[in-house]
């Protein structure tokens, strides 16, 4: 197993810092390495105790699975550990090799607790020895264990963390190709509903016997139109992919919304009515990506209308703030859905891939907004949506000095 | 399944789909009805009866398969071929069927559908 150099950097760090937190000193290092000799003889002992306890243990006997052969090479790597920690030399290569232990943990799906009894075990087995054969003062003695003591603290604790690093970095690793596993179905499904318009319509182009100049100009409208679908479903994951920072800028969102309703093409079905203020302050923000999020949002009011309705577009401004609501009359949105809808992935249509909201909520964060949504089922929905007002610091100061007026 | 099919259903609440569809059927004879949701393809079911039932499987409200055993219910003699933009594997989908139903179990197509197998399968 190898990891880049930068995480053992990190960590021979992280292990300065915990040595000093533990005032580790010269003191220590000579402590341990006076205990060599003393201990040196009973290593072989204390690698059979430690491997009983392991092949004696359900749970741990369960990653035993090498063999003699496996048997020999953890008896040398645990003889060798025992060496290096006496050696007095706590460099970069030594804290590399315990974070070895705690990656190799992982690996073979050893829980961790069992790291902390076996090393509690050692530890026991290496202060008896040195007490046993200790023939001068017992205070030197106390000095020398509680140096030993902290070092295996040190030994435990830069083991723990590699294991953990390594084990969170594991199931990101599962997390994240599960995630793509589901966005890879909801593209194929989105991909596939446009592609099979197009495959049809040729069908229909070259196999038709009796196909009028009518039909033959409809066909070719729709593969254009499918087209289109089918490039929106990419244009949708790319805004997702690179949401960039996005540009602060005034917006006037009146003429914004506009725009947006405007390539919506709503329907005769729906009765849309909007409602700015005619001196609406204009907001900070960046258009094409504001533009995005009103687009998801009438989209998402409109395909929950299916047989029509009445969406209410309006704007306020409040505080720092100017407040956009977008009511619509269609199906709402069930309470136990209401908590996941901006969750990436999440959709309750049969189409969409269920990134509108996720795009939505992420672009309004780094806009400083805020979305906030109330709904009943079969009523309708609201959505606000809060986005800093760019003028507030000018504003502000007109209204201090209008304040100052007698 | 000597009977000559003369009628098909076809159920999708994608429009263009069924357009294209409705188009490649009626220039082969074929009588055809389109629908675009369950409960108005039930309605037609209960009125027409149809040789064929051509359905998607993801559709808002009904899922092709409800659909799929609904209409078996009223007219056992249809038969039914459900398509999917999903990509799910068909055990999956049969194992999803109700066993204890008498019904032969749907055909199942992948879309972009292969005309040339679809046509197969109704005649």
């Amino acid at each position: 197993m190898t990891a880049p150099d930068s995480t053992s950097d990190d960590a021979f760090d992280r292990y300065r810092q915990l040595q000093r937190y533990v005032d580790w000193s010269e003191q220590d290092v000579a402590n341990v390495k006076r205990m060599l000799p003393y201990v040196e003889p009973r290593f072989g002992q204390l690698v059979d105790d430690f491997y009983d306890a392991v092949g004696s243990n359900a749970e741990t006997r369960r990653v035993l699975t090498g063999g003699s052969q496996q048997m020999q090479r953890l008896r040398l790597a645990l003889c060798r550990w025992l060496q290096e920690l006496f050696s007095g030399v706590y460099d970069r290569d030594y804290v590399r090799r315990r974070l070895r232990v705690g990656w190799r943990h992982v690996e073979i799906g050893l829980d961790q607790m069992y790291t902390k009894v076996a090393l509690s075990r050692l530890r026991v087995g290496l202060v008896r020895a040195i007490c046993e054969c200790w023939d001068g003062d017992k205070g030197e003695l106390l000095a020398l264990v509680v140096s030993f003591n902290k070092l295996v603290d040190l030994d435990a604790a830069i083991i723990e963390d590699a294991y953990g690093r390594e084990f969170t970095r594991r199931s990101q690793t599962t997390e994240r190709l599960a995630t793509i596993g589901q966005v890879a179905a909801g593209i194929a499904h989105e991909l596939r509903n446009p592609l099979n318009v197009i495959k049809t319509s040729i069908y229909y182009l070259e196999n038709a016997k009796a196909a009028s100049p009518e039909k033959k100009a409809a066909h070719l409208d729709r593969i254009q139109r499918q087209v289109t679908v089918a490039d929106n479903v990419i244009a949708a994951l790319s805004d997702f992919a690179a949401l960039p920072t996005p540009r602060s800028e005034p917006v006037a969102l009146a003429a914004l919304l506009n725009g947006v309703l405007l390539d919506q093409e709503p329907g005769p079905q729906f009765e849309v009515v909007c409602d700015f203020p005619e001196h609406l302050p204009p907001v900070l923000g960046d258009v094409r990506q504001l533009s995005i999020v009103f687009g998801n949002l009438i989209r998402n009011a409109l395909e929950a209308m299916p047989g029509g309705g009445r969406l209410e577009v309006s704007a306020q401004a409040k505080d720092d703030f100017v407040a956009v609501s977008l009511r619509d009359t269609g199906i709402g949105i069930s309470p136990e859905n209401l908590s996941h809808i901006t969750e990436p992935l999440y959709s309750t249509k049969a189409r969409g891939i269920g990134l509108g909201l996720a795009i939505t909520n992420a672009i309004l964060n780094k806009h400083q907004g805020f979305l906030r949504v109330t709904s009943e089922p079969d009523r309708g929905s609201q959505f606000v949506v809060l986005l800093p007002m760019a003028v507030e610091t000018a504003e502000k100061h007109s209204i201090a000095q209008a304040g100052t007026k007698p | 399944m000597s009977r000559t099919v003369t009628s098909i259903l076809i159920v999708d609440d994608e429009a263009d789909h069924c357009a294209n569809m409705n188009d490649i059927f009626t220039d082969l004879g074929y009588r055809t009805d389109v629908a675009h949701d369950g409960q108005s393809a039930l309605e037609l079911v209960a009125r027409h009866g149809y040789d064929v039932a051509v359905l998607d499987l993801r559709m808002p409200g009904m899922d092709g398969l409800e659909l799929c055993r609904r209409i078996r219910r009223l007219r056992s003699e249809t038969r039914t071929i459900l398509l999917t933009a999903f990509p799910c594997r068909e055990t999956e989908l049969a194992d999803s069927g109700d066993s204890s139903e008498p019904f032969e179990r749907p055909s199942i197509l992948r879309k972009p559908v292969n005309l040339t197998e679809l046509l197969a399968l109704i005649d």
